[in-house]
């Protein structure tokens, strides 16, 4: 049944990098797409990557960021738990003036002024963004769209 | 690790290997469109960056 196998592929895809492709029977695909994920990733934790959150002030940009974010599965949220202290997404009231007061705003002011912060936050939206398109590809192949 | 082009360079690398096993079946195919987007990005990278130096801030 190609519908159950298409979910289960793309909700293993969403679970961890690669697991989708490794599900369908793709071996080297899946470790190739694990390691590039996972590396990309990595380095957006060691380069201090800023976990994108709501901000009502920017509400389609930074929708789109958290997508991207999100998009890396649960991995990101065990970071993201890490980082702030608490799963956070969306960026609180009182943070939307100059001087942020909660743990996250603080962070993310902190993160803001890292000279490395800019290229971590690269790598951890294209982790997320290549995952995502990771689930499309495990979709096509388990239609049958793709070889 | 702060050189803006090592941080190209491995960005490239990583994009362009997954879009090679993304886009591509064979060995050689993969190859071959890994090198050439990775040498794409690196060189419009560059002759954008030197379009842009008249230009810093």
């Amino acid at each position: 049944m190609n519908g159950a196998r298409a979910t289960i592929a793309c909700v293993l895809a969403w679970l961890a990098p690669g697991a989708g492709h490794l599900y369908l029977g793709r071996r080297l695909r899946a470790a190739v797409f694990f390691v590039v994920v996972m590396t990309t990733f990595s380095l957006g934790l060691a380069f201090e990557g800023k976990p994108s959150v709501i901000d009502r002030r920017q509400p389609l940009l930074s929708y789109l960021q958290v997508f991207a974010n999100v998009g890396t599965g649960p991995m990101e949220a065990v970071a993201r738990e890490k980082i702030f202290g608490q799963l956070a997404y969306r960026l609180p009231p009182e943070d939307a003036g100059p001087d942020p007061h909660s743990t996250i705003g603080l962070e993310l002011r902190r993160r803001t002024q890292s000279e490395k912060t800019p290229y971590g936050t690269a790598y951890l939206w294209t982790a997320g963004l290549m995952n995502i398109l990771l689930i499309l590809d495990a979709f096509d192949i388990a239609i049958g769209r793709k070889q | 690790m702060q050189s803006h082009f090592l941080h190209m360079v491995t960005f490239s690398g990583l994009v362009s290997t997954f879009f090679a096993f993304l886009s591509r079946n064979e060995r050689k195919a993969r190859l071959r469109f890994g090198l050439a987007m990775a040498a794409c990005m690196i060189a419009l990278t560059l002759a954008l960056a030197w379009v842009m130096y008249p230009f810093p801030r």
